[in-house]
């Protein structure tokens, strides 16, 4: 019998002998138990989510500058969103870092996770892992001021070593074509020890008889990767892909540290106009309207991704 | 008779005031909030309120630290320390906040103060008028100004000497400069890639400022009302600057640590305020090691200018106790505050705004032979963008020059773009 089956069966042998005023009451105080226990939770999801997503809803459909009282404007905001040309380029660049960290660092980090699973040694595995991992807990400030030097122009430890092979220096910060691809590449350095993490939870959860018995079969490796292992992988996949792309949408730090937005636009992304708007020019009702705007591209993606992950992720 | 009565009320009214004074109850305990910048720690701006605490010992002073990136944020963080219920009387800020802070209600207007109290007449007639002026809008005054802040160029004595080079004339021309840049400049391993450079500047605000002012021009007009990005001055300016990295290679390209590089030796020239002294005490340079010289000019004629900026104390709108808050002002500008900037120790090592401090022995000691050229250069110079759409101009500024910066757009594009995009935000407001 299993257990809710089990339950069932104690609380209609309970109710068998127990009058129904004991019932009522009993049923009374579990439930009051049950709201003690998630009211934490629940407290804190109405104070740091619901309540703000709300205001923020709200604060879109008017005109307010932080200092006077709010004008009610209906969707004027989102009117002029939509022929605001620095926010189209925003969010064009904040859809290609989404497309591009999204695929790095969910991409690299199952190839990684693959790797170090094959390793036998087990203390090589958890140092891989560990050292994978580190970049993860280190603030994306202080990644960003890491790279800033490391990365510099004339200075740079990067271009030092690149000039003793012979190649030219690289404006890895400072030329539009090169800061975008620079801040890709340092939000992957960063995050992909986390999705490694995730793939190697997946991958330690396969069932290592799937494998004896493709091995009798006579399947090779890429057999067995194609066939096995990522078919089996494909829930970390799908959650992978739904975090990577939620993260990339609300990048800020490392762009507002290395390069804030610059040169030009090159590298300003939706979540830095807003905060220009909100915080620099005080219009809090415009930035607002960003801010919904994003939650719904995300809120969208998300719910396409879900859909779509019907289709293709494997549970077994 | 007549005298024993007399002396009875003598007596009498000197046990009235005694017995007054003895149940007259202590005055009551007040808390005022100040506002200061976190880039220095809480012990340092303490420093400060030594001697202003003994004479109000019903004060206690809650210090509120709002980090300082940039003034605009600044400014908004404490707007929203307000609205979260944090009670705050006196504010430090500077110039660029003054307009947006007074525009918005925030701070309270400190002429009625300074017509009240016969105190102030010598802090009115000590401080440079300049930088009282600049921190007044629509002709009230909303800050008493601290410190101030212009910017020269900075030369390290040991890498011009190593250079075969004098130090530089006050009135040097273009030319000049540019002779001491390419001088200095070296690759000294020959592998290509210079290891002292002549010169560093980036497309800030506060490092192009300078050479528009050499050149006769600015950002914008005196009231800030019209761009003068577009003007021939301004453009010829610009190019010059630009000019300096990519077409004599003379300065690095991209982001570089020019503090740490002017110390090292491994840069010549660099652009700083007096607060530069600040970080190059810790670094273990002395005031013998480095000194400063103005911007130089196209032909060499011309008065030496460049920008500045000033930062001081406010009182809020808010504030529920503004004499208290006003004494604590009056505290804050006094002497014996403001001295505590000279030695360059404390929470700031600009120059003080009181000029009778300005031939201090400390001041002098903690400075370079030449600091004096700081005053010169703010009598000519021009203050820094203070308008209430300050940031929407910087960003503007820093979108086309960062591209400029990066030689993806010509100068002449940059400042076309610069001039119609600020036009539109003037309009705009």
């Amino acid at each position: 019998m299993r257990a809710p089956q089990m339950q069932e069966a104690a609380i209609r042998a309970r109710a068998a002998i127990l009058p129904r005023q004991r019932i009522n009451s009993l049923a009374l105080r579990e439930a009051a138990a049950g709201y003690f226990f998630i009211a934490p939770t629940l407290l804190s999801f109405l104070v740091f989510f619901l309540i703000p997503t709300i205001s923020g809803l709200g604060m879109s459909l008017f005109d307010w500058d932080f200092f006077s009282d709010p004008d009610f404007i209906g969707l004027e905001n989102f009117i002029e969103l939509s022929q605001d040309k620095l926010f189209l380029t925003t969010l064009k660049n904040t859809a290609l870092f989404a497309v591009l960290a999204t695929a790095g660092n969910v991409g690299l980090g199952m190839f990684i996770a693959i790797g170090i699973n094959s390793i036998q040694w087990g203390w090589l595995k958890a140092c891989l892992r560990t050292a994978y991992f580190i970049p993860f807990v280190i603030s994306t400030v202080v990644v960003a001021l890491m790279f800033g030097f490391l990365l510099q122009e004339s200075t740079g430890v990067v271009n030092y070593y690149l000039a003793r092979l012979g190649i030219d220096r690289i404006p890895w910060l400072s030329s539009s074509r090169w800061a975008f691809r620079s801040i890709v590449l340092i939000d992957v350095w960063k995050h992909v020890g986390f999705f490694t993490l995730i793939f190697l939870a997946g991958l330690q959860a396969i069932p290592s008889e799937l494998y004896e018995a493709a091995l009798v079969d006579g399947a090779g490796r890429r057999v067995r990767l194609t066939r096995i292992t990522i078919p089996l992988l494909t829930p970390s996949l799908f959650f992978s892909l739904i975090i990577a792309l939620i993260g990339a949408f609300q990048v800020f730090e490392s762009m507002y540290v290395l390069t804030n937005g610059g040169p030009g636009d090159a590298t300003r992304t939706v979540v830095m106009l807003l905060y220009r708007e909100a915080f620099g020019s005080f219009n809090m009702g415009y930035a607002a309207s960003m801010a919904v705007l994003l939650f719904f591209i995300i809120l969208t993606l998300t719910v396409t991704q879900v859909r779509l992950g019907d289709r293709w992720v494997f549970y077994r | 008779m007549k005298s024993i009565l007399n002396r009875s009320i003598q007596i009498f009214v000197l046990l009235l005031l005694c017995t007054s004074a003895a149940v007259t109850p202590a005055q009551d305990e007040v808390t005022l909030g100040f506002v200061y910048g976190s880039f220095a720690p809480q012990e340092k701006w303490e420093a400060y309120f030594e001697g202003f605490l003994e004479a109000h010992p019903n004060v206690t002073i809650n210090y509120i630290p709002v980090p300082l990136d940039s003034w605009g944020d600044y400014t908004q963080k404490i707007v929203t320390t307000m609205l979260g219920g944090e009670q705050v009387d006196v504010i430090w800020n500077a110039i660029e906040a003054v307009p947006l802070m007074a525009e918005r209600g925030v701070l309270r207007e400190l002429d009625s103060f300074l017509d009240s109290d016969a105190d102030t007449q010598e802090f009115l007639d000590d401080v440079h008028p300049k930088l009282l002026e600049g921190l007044r809008w629509k002709d009230q005054q909303y800050l008493l100004p601290f410190a101030w802040n212009t910017t020269l160029i900075y030369y390290n004595k040991s890498v011009l000497e190593a250079a075969g080079l004098p130090e530089p004339p006050p009135d040097w021309t273009w030319d000049d400069f540019l002779e001491y840049a390419t001088t200095i400049t070296q690759d000294t391993d020959g592998d290509g890639i210079n290891d002292i450079w002549g010169f560093h500047h980036n497309a800030w605000l506060w490092h192009l400022g300078p050479w528009l002012v050499s050149n006769g021009s600015f950002f914008l007009n005196e009231d800030f009302s019209k761009p003068w990005y577009a003007r021939p001055e301004s453009i010829e300016a610009l190019q010059f600057a630009r000019d300096l990295i990519w077409e004599h290679g003379v300065g690095p390209s991209g982001s570089f640590n020019f503090r740490e590089a002017f110390v090292a030796g491994s840069l010549g020239m660099m652009i700083d305020s007096p607060a530069g002294r600040q970080r190059l005490i810790p670094a273990g340079m002395s005031a013998d090691d480095y000194d400063v010289v103005f911007f130089p000019t196209k032909s060499g004629e011309g008065a030496p200018g460049s920008q500045w900026g000033t930062d001081g104390y406010g009182i809020t709108k808010d504030s529920q106790h503004p004499d208290l808050a006003w004494e604590m002002v009056k505290h804050l500008v006094s002497v014996d505050v403001m001295s505590k900037l000279l030695s360059g120790e404390f929470a700031s090592a600009s120059a003080p705004a009181r000029q009778s401090l300005a031939a201090d022995p400390v001041l002098v000691a903690a400075s370079p032979a030449n600091y004096m050229r700081f005053y010169e250069a703010l009598e000519n110079g021009r203050t820094v963008i203070n308008a209430p759409y300050f940031a929407e101009l910087a960003e503007i500024h820093d979108r086309y020059m960062s591209q400029v910066w990066a030689n993806e757009m010509s100068v002449e594009e940059a400042a076309t773009s610069i001039q119609a995009d600020m036009e539109a935000v003037i309009a705009d407001n």
